[in-house]
């Protein structure tokens, strides 16, 4: 069920009624059989059948964390169940997703070392949507109890709503079980401010989706697939990066604002990143659930950068290849991640010598960054290797005139700039006077001082705005661009 | 610090009443917001700002005339359903005229199987007919549900709000229904892409801006009359048949919206015939399998039978004028291809049904609509075989 559909449109008002009228009143456990249930209608819209898989991840990685917990155990039995757990669920994930490229992969080596083809079955299977973020998810779970960071629960029910929690389940955040799995053992409660604070925060993530990102898709699609050349491939170039950023933090928004209709807090997911002044830093703002998992669950193992300085740029790159994997399982992704662990080993440093805390050094440097991520990006966005390097290859400044060829005539590309510069002043003024705070709560705390009237006029205003001008139809055009991850 | 300041000093948790307030009153800013975009909206759909181009809406056109005709309380005899292929393969007037009935064709060119039941359940409302005809490439290859603009398009065909809204959900996924219901949505882009379109509508507005063609209107669409060029043809050569085997298929839901219609003709004494109007022989690769995959899923309807014009058709009768100049997979017939497929449907209905059509010669209504017009005198296409049209006129003339 994607959050822009009639379909949600309808789900969300009906489980929030019988959630805050029937639901969570005083059995904890009812309530969580009732999110679980709405979890599993919510992700068995799509395919029901896929249902049995995050169950099962969920069994497994449930059992595994109490029989991991259990005092008497051993630390070799408490390892052996952990890598049960990892090896069963990175193995499901593997299959689904991974296996038809590796045989692949296999093949084109052997070919190329030369050895004839060799008779090879792919699978003709589909990729259940969210299993990179809810196994990860539930592989947190196992891998904190096991640091004993985390107690195992036995509240079965619990720990499958904290898995399947719909808000979050197809495209994240990737939560913690320190942080969300408490939120499902006790009533939760919320009052108006928290609730107008939800749904101003959903309504500025569809603004993001329909205004802007959508549009840019448009846009983006155009220039990548229709082998665009100078101005308008750079522009395609850049208004991906920008799309990728609004769409994914669209849905974070609207998943985060869901989730505490409901009472729950989720993590921040992003943190205005194309004002960041180091690639270091970048990565703390850029999809923070997935970047801190493989912080706290790779590098970290790995040593960091507490080994040396060499294995530190080794652990990085181990890292960044298996996050491009992640998302998706072609060696564009991977190359997407080098690039940018190389970005970080090779700029970091010399950025790191221009100390100066002036706006126009910090925006050169912010610039700088978003200029290299954008490049990487063309990986993350062609489909395969050549057209990412044909992409490259057609950066330019010319041909400009070619510009309202690709599916956007001059009036939608004047307001795509307008509202893109609109958005990125408001994240300057917020990274600029209020740092802590991201940028609906700024802009939600100074609609608050105007009068009553002025303000709802601005509501009307907006949502009509997104109604005549906003980019969005049905089908799967239009979904989140992480539901295929 | 005495206890009384201490108390006031600290703050008063909101009572239960006001707390309930407060959510009545978002609940209210809600629906006060929900009732301006709604007014809006049904302000433009109203209006029609934002309805898109209908010249060429034969659909609509068509329909408007189908309603006009059963308000006079007339019958309809035979129903030609289908895609394009129908309303470009079959001449809805020869029919009327040759075998002295009312023959319509209600189709939307694009939409699918789900139409073809729903525009039969339509009809069916208004009045009983006798034949019912599908034109059978609407029911193998893929996509046989039909397109998605074709679909909003037969249903704003039909008469009535709330029958359209009704039908909406038979049609569309979920997701679509918005846009189906209202122009505005559907057409919202038009402020950005297309400012004209808008203008003309606001002009317009409150006056007929495609007026409907009083004349009786029974369906007919021609594609065009030019026949296939020599720069076509040699396209065969090159590119070998458009229609390959991958499109050898019929789709589960098209056969089930294939049987519900032949219940509902079994339910109500309707005979079903399914024509396959010919396109140029070499369009399709390996037409035999093609044609086997079809009498099989046929036998499954035990009374229906099969008019198949594309098996092993007579070259010398259907030239390269017969089809019209397009190459692909959707090639429809000239007016020429359109006279001699309804020859052939005339000839099947003679010889299969005599006694099936009532006999409206004597019909004073019939007679107005249809003595005055001279189809064939009127067609400026003549035929290879000119003893096929002479035929046919002399039928004519002497009825």
């Amino acid at each position: 069920m994607l959050f822009n559909s009639f379909a949600f449109a309808l789900f969300l008002p009906i489980v929030f009624i019988l959630y805050w009228a029937l639901f969570n009143r005083k059995n904890v456990d009812l309530r969580n059989l009732f999110v679980l249930i709405a979890s599993y209608v919510f992700y068995g819209w799509w395919d029901w059948k896929f249902l049995l898989l995050i169950a099962l991840t969920s069994f497994a990685s449930w059992g595994t964390g109490l029989l991991i917990g259990r005092d008497e155990q051993s630390d070799r039995n408490k390892k052996t169940w952990l890598v049960v757990n990892l090896v069963l669920n990175l193995g499901i994930l593997a299959v689904f997703k991974y296996y038809n490229f590796f045989v692949d992969s296999v093949v084109s080596m052997l070919a190329v070392m030369g050895v004839e083809r060799a008779h090879t079955a792919t699978l003709n299977i589909i990729l259940p949507v969210g299993i990179s973020f809810y196994t990860f998810q539930a592989l947190s779970y196992s891998i904190d109890v096991y640091r004993k960071q985390v107690a195992p629960t036995r509240n079965w029910l619990q720990f499958f709503a904290f898995v399947s929690f719909f808000p979050q389940l197809v495209a994240g955040p990737i939560e913690r079980a320190k942080n969300l799995l408490p939120q499902f053992s006790s009533i939760r409660s919320i009052d108006y401010r928290t609730m107008r604070s939800a749904l101003l925060l959903m309504a500025w993530g569809f603004f993001k989706k329909i205004m802007i990102a959508d549009r840019l898709a448009v846009f983006v699609e155009g220039t990548f697939d229709n082998g665009a050349s100078g101005l308008p491939m750079l522009l395609g170039a850049v208004f991906f990066a920008f799309q990728l950023y609004l769409d994914f933090s669209a849905y974070s928004d609207i998943a985060i604002g869901t989730a505490k209709l409901f009472g729950f807090d989720l993590m921040t997911n992003f943190r205005r990143p194309y004002l960041s002044t180091s690639f270091s830093n970048f990565w703390k703002r850029w999809h923070i659930s997935l970047s801190s998992w493989f912080m706290d669950y790779l590098y970290i193992p790995l040593g960091g950068n507490r080994k040396g300085q060499l294995r530190k740029y080794v652990n990085l790159l181990i890292v960044f290849a298996v996050s491009g994997l992640w998302h998706g399982a072609s060696w564009n992704f991977v190359i997407w991640g080098v690039l940018n662990v190389l970005f970080m080993i090779a700029l970091d440093p010399v950025i790191r010598k221009w100390e100066s805390p002036a706006l126009l050094s910090r925006a050169v440097k912010s610039v700088l960054i978003f200029s290299c991520y954008a490049l990487s990006l063309v990986f993350f966005r062609a489909k395969g290797f050549d057209t990412a390097i044909t992409c490259l290859t057609n950066l330019g400044f010319d041909n400009a005139a070619a510009m309202t060829t690709f599916g956007l005539n001059a009036v939608e590309l004047k307001l795509t700039a307008w509202l893109l510069a609109g958005l990125m002043l408001i994240e300057v003024l917020v990274e600029s006077f209020a740092v802590q705070k991201s940028a609906y709560e700024v802009i939600d705390a100074s609609i608050q001082k105007i009068p009553f009237y002025v303000r709802w006029a601005i509501y009307i205003a907006l949502v009509l705005s997104v109604l005549f001008f906003g980019q969005y139809g049905g089908g799967n055009e239009h979904s989140f661009i992480y539901f295929q991850f | 610090m005495s206890k009384n300041n201490i108390k006031n000093s600290q703050p008063q948790p909101a009572s239960p009443r006001k707390e309930m307030n407060k959510w009545l009153k978002l609940g209210l800013k809600v629906l006060v917001l929900l009732t301006v975009v709604c007014t809006t909206v049904y302000y433009t759909d109203s209006h029609e700002y934002f309805v898109g181009d209908q010249t060429n809406n034969h659909s609509q056109r068509k329909w408007r005339s189908f309603y006009r005709f059963v308000d006079k309380k007339k019958d309809v005899d035979v129903l030609c359903l289908g895609n394009s292929h129908a309303s470009a393969g079959i001449e809805p007037y020869i029919i009327s005229a040759n075998e002295n009935c009312y023959c319509f064709i209600l189709n939307t060119p694009g939409s699918g199987s789900v139409d073809l039941y729903y525009n039969l359940l339509e009809v069916r409302k208004y009045t009983a007919r006798k034949l019912l005809i599908i034109e059978s490439s609407c029911i193998v290859g893929h996509g046989t549900l039909g397109k998605e603009w074709a679909k909003i398009q037969s249903i704003e065909s039909k008469r009535g709000r709330w029958n359209q809204l009704s039908l909406i959900p038979h049609y569309l996924p979920s997701d679509e229904w918005m846009k189906a219901v209202s122009p505005t949505i559907r057409n919202h882009s038009f402020l950005l892409k297309d400012p004209e379109r808008i203008a003309f509508n606001r002009k317009f507005v409150g006056k007929e801006k495609n007026p409907d063609r009083q004349a009786l209107d029974l369906g007919r669409f021609s594609h065009g009359n030019t026949g296939l060029s020599d720069s076509i043809l040699s396209l065969y050569d090159t590119k070998g048949s458009p229609y390959t085997r991958e499109y050898h298929i019929i789709e589960d839901e098209t056969k089930y919206y294939i049987h519900q219609i032949y219940d509902l003709c079994q339910e109500h004494h309707i005979q079903l015939l399914f024509v396959t109007v010919p396109m140029y022989y070499r369009t399709y690769e390996a037409y035999d399998e093609l044609c086997q995959l079809e009498q099989e899923f046929f036998n499954e309807l035990p009374e229906a039978q099969w008019l198949d014009l594309q098996k092993n058709y007579d070259q010398s009768l259907y030239t390269r004028k017969a089809f019209n100049n397009e190459f692909g997979m959707a090639q429809h017939n000239t007016y020429l291809g359109m006279l001699i497929n309804t020859y052939f449907i005339c000839q099947y209905i003679e010889e299969h049904y005599p006694a099936m059509l009532p006999d409206r010669s004597g019909d004073k209504r019939w007679l107005n609509d249809f003595s005055q017009d001279n189809y064939f005198l009127n067609s400026r296409q003549v035929p290879d075989k000119q003893a096929l049209l002479a035929s046919m006129i002399n039928y004519y003339l002497a009825n």
